[in-house]
């Protein structure tokens, strides 16, 4: 076989029904660069229409792209891409985690795997570089992701990487999440894995990924991309005023500073001042512990762990003492989300239980909800979770949809006195499917439906759902006007985009930001002032379109997009300007294959106009505008303020977009990407554009093509 | 100790620590007169008539801290890019990935509370000492096993090496590493004195030390290879 | 990692000046300002040439060195090597010991540049150090002092104080940012 660069040409096939393993070659699907893309691609080809995510027919696939395992900054995810069980019409989306899965598939020798059919019983596939194997897993079902990992590392030894599902997955839990390593979660296809009867992943790999260009090229690159790097969601300010910065900003995830500590290492490390120059304290920026969980959290923090190749640390690692008391170990690893939805869940806060102190209780209670998801294996649906039981519990639905006998049973007197181990009863009923109220983790479309749910809940603002699909915002117009608005509406779940967050949320002045937006998109009228929105403009319709594709990109490279891109670094000689042509210019030096950064956008584009397409082709109708990328009212409403009186939308200090706005703003992004401006689904023109002639006809056979 | 001639000592000093040269003596050392060349393994003849080779000193080693590390393992791939040309976690000649989830140790039914990211999240490296009397270097059955002329560390002539295993099996700690895809033997090399991974490393938790600090650090009691406790 | 900030790396500077240079780099690297009564202090032969100190730094070719003087008369001075003039300012400010123009003009410059409305804890925190005591005072004075009448408050719900100046911001987008500081973005990881 020819030595191949960057990827290592080789995709696993296994189908579990059959207990076939084949190969499949990656670089027939090069123009679909990897991960996210090549998977969109497989998808589109192989898996029907009117296929639902638990069919022996579905496929998941676990995808790295031509720079996992390279060693570039943050590039240790995999992308995994399945249909969505949460989803109204199943639709296809992807989830990602981090860790160190992807970096050793691809040591394995295997740029993806394709997973289709299922196992008569329980099974675990085990794969040392070539030699692929399903393996019996019976005697792990009903296990936690923990020790199911250990059980496959004890099989394959204590280098390997696992990826697994909790009893969640097992049981079909919509809301479920696939895992790898300390803390390294994937929500929404947990069930899928379930629904296979496959238990976990384990990889270990000796070979190596090839660098096709010059060695010393490489490190230049690696040393450029290592001095505009900035702390996690590429902060460039640190938190509070420092000797070499001129800006900072106290909610900045560049939290170090002198004489703030990994106080549970022995000895404490302090994270220290962190001069950006400093190559040896990048690692140090970002001590997300006292970020996410508050100062308290400074005293439990071991160290800040994370991903493979990812110099900048957001995982959390603690040691809580008193987790032992509730039957725990006492270590435990998040962040983010990790660490907030088990605080959703206790929508009326962790007060002070057991004796201990509200601080060290809201660690402790935060640390068992964290704990138990992870093991369980439960999704949140990006927090979700929590606001849909709210709605539940408060509007006096949830005592009637559940026997009397069944409501009796749930400890309400603990989420009403703010005790955490709530969660303990709460996160049980969910993974083993118990009861009525296990429902909750349907994902709120399919919950909303069961128990009656009425549009105060569509349209509370409080309740956060994007769509009727029933996601939730993540990072839209709150945190980003239009931008984030409209980049919310082409998703099949919540967002997940931080390209335009890497940016807007960069933390430095606004006028030095939009002079770098009008460098990238056009104009400065591209970005606006935070909760200082003007109306939709084509720059800003750029600026999603791009956020897009960069975030395929990165899902397809595999790089972090909490990370990348990198618009913006934290040097003042630079005039705080990063590289917007660093992806290009790794997958070139990767890979031998000459991209330049117009073209790997093009490339993305291609991506994601297919990613389009299968989504209209699922849902099976013509006008993706009104039927797809519509918001909840809320969103569109005016806001009161605190006199009683509508703030008009444009004003200083609300956020509400305006109806009208939002959908010259769709049209605007449909044009950016030359789908069709009425219904915004791809046309002929478009797909020819990109190769996806097979597509356009397809699409054009069933009558959903534009004319 | 003192009962070493001052000239003598001043000579092995030089291209050999005392312990080495007290091992050596303890066997019988034929004479100083041996010219030691700088730069290579030696070899010299014992009283008995065994030969022997005598290495050069090391000019420092590779110290890793678990305390400060994070497990990025950065340092892998700065150290096969840079000496390879690709990247790689198996023949990185530090090596963080096997250690990472449950330890030195490995996996056991008490994992929570032992080392590793799926445990208590130490996370311990394992780095060439460059041994004195180096293991994989004795044991290599075609002399493939150098001194490398600047630094002293213990370096593969791939040219000589045919892949055999013998230093990795030698290693108390197993750490010369046979490449699959070129059947070479790979170890540290420090990297002609400025080891790329020391340079990669995001929080400072490598550090390349002079011999005797990093002997003093690698060597203590309560030691795992190549990293500090 | 001082001594990286500032890429604009100075000769090395001769003659009488040199030692006095040196003085104020190696306070910079401690993170302090220098003032002039101390260089003049510690330079008693220098100080009384021709021009002074002031002139002997002017003209000493060292093209780090900033000069910031205060209102009543006093001149410091910093290496811009070691810390950034946003920095020094913030210590100048503290140096003057005018409190509360400290805080009003930190307010007026966050609610101008990013913009957002300052938290009032942020002054008890290093390079400010105030004591609550203090900055509660400055609070009642400024809401007294004609000159500081633009320094409004405005609270989250989580009921977080913060400031912010009228002059940049109106009270409903001063109360949103504190908000989106306080509670949205924690809510939106």
């Amino acid at each position: 076989m020819a030595i191949t660069y960057g990827y290592t040409g080789k995709i696993l096939r296994v189908d579990l029904s059959t207990g076939k393993i084949w190969t499949d070659d990656t670089l027939k699907y090069k123009d679909f660069i990897g991960g996210e893309g090549m998977a969109m691609k497989i998808m589109w080809d192989e898996v029907a229409p009117g296929t639902k995510p638990y069919d022996p027919s579905n496929k998941i696939i676990f995808g790295t792209g031509p720079l996992c395992g390279t060693g570039v900054p943050c590039s240790g995810r995999t992308n995994i891409t399945s249909l969505l069980p949460s989803s109204p019409f199943y639709g296809i989306s992807s989830s990602h985690m981090g860790g160190y899965f992807a970096t050793e598939l691809k040591y394995a020798g295997w740029d993806m795997i394709v997973i289709e059919g299922k196992a008569s019983y329980p099974v675990w596939l085990r794969i040392e570089d070539d030699k692929v194997k399903i393996e019996d897993a019976r005697w792990m079902w009903g296990k936690g992701i923990f020790d199911t990992q250990a059980m496959v590392a004890s099989f394959m030894g204590k280098d390997a990487q696992v990826a697994a599902i909790g009893q969640a997955g097992e049981n079909l839990v919509n809301l479920s999440v696939i895992r790898t390593g300390s803390s390294h979660s994937a929500g929404g296809h947990g069930g899928v894995m379930g629904s296979k009867n496959l238990k976990a992943i384990g990889v270990k790999g000796t070979g190596s990924v090839k660098i096709a260009g010059d060695r010393s090229a490489w490190a230049e690159l690696d040393k450029l991309m290592m001095s505009i790097i900035g702390a996690n969601n590429q902060m460039v300010v640190p938190s509070t005023p420092q000797p070499w910065a001129e800006y900072s900003d106290k909610t900045s995830r560049w939290t170090a500073r002198k004489g703030l500590f990994w106080g549970a290492a022995n000895p404490p490390v302090e994270t220290g001042e962190c001069d950006p120059h400093d190559m040896q304290s990048v690692g140090f920026r970002t001590m997300k512990a006292v970020f996410d969980l508050g100062p308290q959290a400074e005293k439990y923090t071991v160290r800040m762990g994370g991903c493979a190749h990812c110099p900048i640390r957001c995982h959390s690692q603690l040691k809580v003492p008193q987790l032992s008391k509730y039957g725990f170990d006492e270590h435990v690893s998040n962040t983010c989300m990790g660490w907030f939805s088990p605080r959703g869940v206790m929508f009326k806060g962790i007060k002070a239980f057991d004796g201990m102190n509200a601080d060290d209780s809201a660690v402790v209670g935060t640390a068992i909800g964290a704990k138990l998801a992870d093991d369980y294996g439960v999704w949140c649906n990006y927090g979700q979770i929590g606001r849909d039981l709210q709605y539940a519990y408060e509007s006096g639905i949830l005592k009637k949809v559940l026997p009397a006998s069944e409501y009796a049973s749930i400890p309400w007197d603990k989420l009403e006195k703010g005790d955490a181990t709530f969660l303990v009863d709460f996160y049980e009923r969910v993974a083993f499917k118990k009861g009525e109220f296990s429902h909750i983790a349907d994902g709120t479309y399919w919950l909303a439906e069961r128990w009656g749910f009425g549009e105060d809940f569509w349209n509370g603002k409080v309740y956060k759902v994007w769509s009727r699909q029933g996601f939730p915002v993540h990072h839209s117009n709150e945190a980003g006007g239009q931008v984030g608005a409209l980049i919310s509406c082409f998703s099949n779940r919540d967002a997940q985009n931080h390209s335009h967050m890497n940016f807007i949320g960069s933390k430095l002045p606004i006028a030095l930001q939009k002079e770098i937006a009008g460098e990238i998109f056009g104009s400065p009228d591209a970005l606006d002032a935070p909760a200082d929105y003007k109306p939709m403009n084509e720059y800003k319709a750029r600026f999603v379109k791009w956020s897009l594709c960069r975030t395929m990109l990165h899902n397809s490279l595999t790089l972090c997009n909490w990370m990348w891109p990198m618009s913006v670094s934290p040097l003042k000689e630079r005039k705080y300007r990063g590289d917007t042509a660093l992806e290009a210019k790794f997958y070139s030096l990767a890979t031998g294959i000459q991209m330049s950064e117009k073209e790997l956008d093009e490339a993305a584009a291609r991506c994601f106009t297919l990613f389009r397409a299968i989504t209209q082709r699922q849902m099976g109708i013509k006008d993706l505008r009104t039927a797809h990328d519509q918001t909840t009212e809320w969103v569109v409403h005016r806001e009161k303020g605190k006199d009683g009186k509508e703030i008009p939308q444009f004003t200083p200090g609300t956020i509400a977009m305006e109806e009208k706005d939002m959908e010259l703003g769709r049209t605007l992004v449909y044009r950016e990407f030359g789908w069709d401006e009425t219904t915004g689904a791809p046309t002929r023109a478009c797909l020819e554009k990109y190769g996806l002639v097979d597509v356009a006809n397809d699409l054009a056979a069933r009558g959903l093509i534009p004319v | 100790m003192s009962d070493l001639p001052e000239k003598r000592e001043g000579f092995f000093e030089k291209d050999q620590s005392r312990r080495d040269f007290l091992k050596l003596t303890g066997t019988g050392l034929a004479g100083a007169f041996v010219a030691l060349t700088l730069g290579c393994a030696t070899t010299v003849r014992t009283r008995e008539g065994n030969e022997l080779r005598v290495w050069k000193t090391p000019e420092g080693a590779i110290v890793h801290d678990p305390n400060r590390c994070v497990g990025c393992r950065r340092c892998e791939v700065a150290c096969t890019v840079r000496n390879d040309g690709k990247a790689s976690a198996h023949i990185a000649r530090i090596k963080v990935a096997r250690n990472l989830n449950y330890g030195v140790a490995g996996v056991s039914a008490a994992y929570a509370k032992a080392d590793g990211q799926l445990g208590n999240f130490r996370i311990v490296a394992e780095t060439c000492r460059q041994c004195e009397k180096p293991a994989c270097g004795i044991a290599c059955p075609t002399g493939a096993l150098t001194t490398d002329k600047k630094t002293g560390a213990r370096v593969v002539n791939t040219k000589v090496c045919v892949g055999c295993g013998a230093c990795h099996d030698a290693c108390p700690w197993h750490l010369p590493t046979i490449d699959a895809e070129t059947r070479k033997a790979t170890k540290c090399l420090v990297c002609n004195g400025d080891p790329s991974c020391a340079k990669a490393c995001p929080t400072g938790a490598i550090r390349y030390l002079p011999y005797a600090e990093a002997e003093r650090l690698l060597w203590g009691a309560e030691v795992v290879s190549g990293a500090t406790v | 990692m001082s001594g990286q900030t500032g890429p604009g790396a100075h000769s090395d500077v001769e003659g009488p000046a040199a030692p006095i240079v040196s003085a104020i780099r190696r306070a910079s690297a401690e993170i302090r300002l220098v003032r002039l009564s101390a260089l003049r202090e510690a330079f008693p032969a220098e100080a009384v040439c021709e021009g002074g100190l002031e002139k002997l730094l002017a003209e000493s070719g060292a093209a780090d060195i900033r000069r910031m003087a205060g209102e009543r008369g006093e001149v410091y001075y910093f290496s811009a090597e070691s810390m950034t003039e946003a920095y020094a300012l913030h210590l100048f400010r503290v140096e003057e010991h005018d409190l509360i123009k400290l805080v009003a003009e930190t307010v007026r410059d966050e609610s101008r540049l990013y913009p957002r409305p300052t938290d009032l804890r942020v002054f008890s925190e290093p390079p400010f150090s105030l004591s609550l005591t203090q900055v509660n005072e400055i609070m009642a004075r400024m809401a007294t002092q004609p000159d500081t009448v633009d320094i409004k408050t405005c609270s989250a719900s989580n009921g977080a104080v913060y400031l912010y100046s009228d002059r940049y911001l109106v009270p409903l987008y001063a109360e949103r940012l504190a908000e989106w500081i306080e509670v949205g973005q924690k809510e939106n990881p």
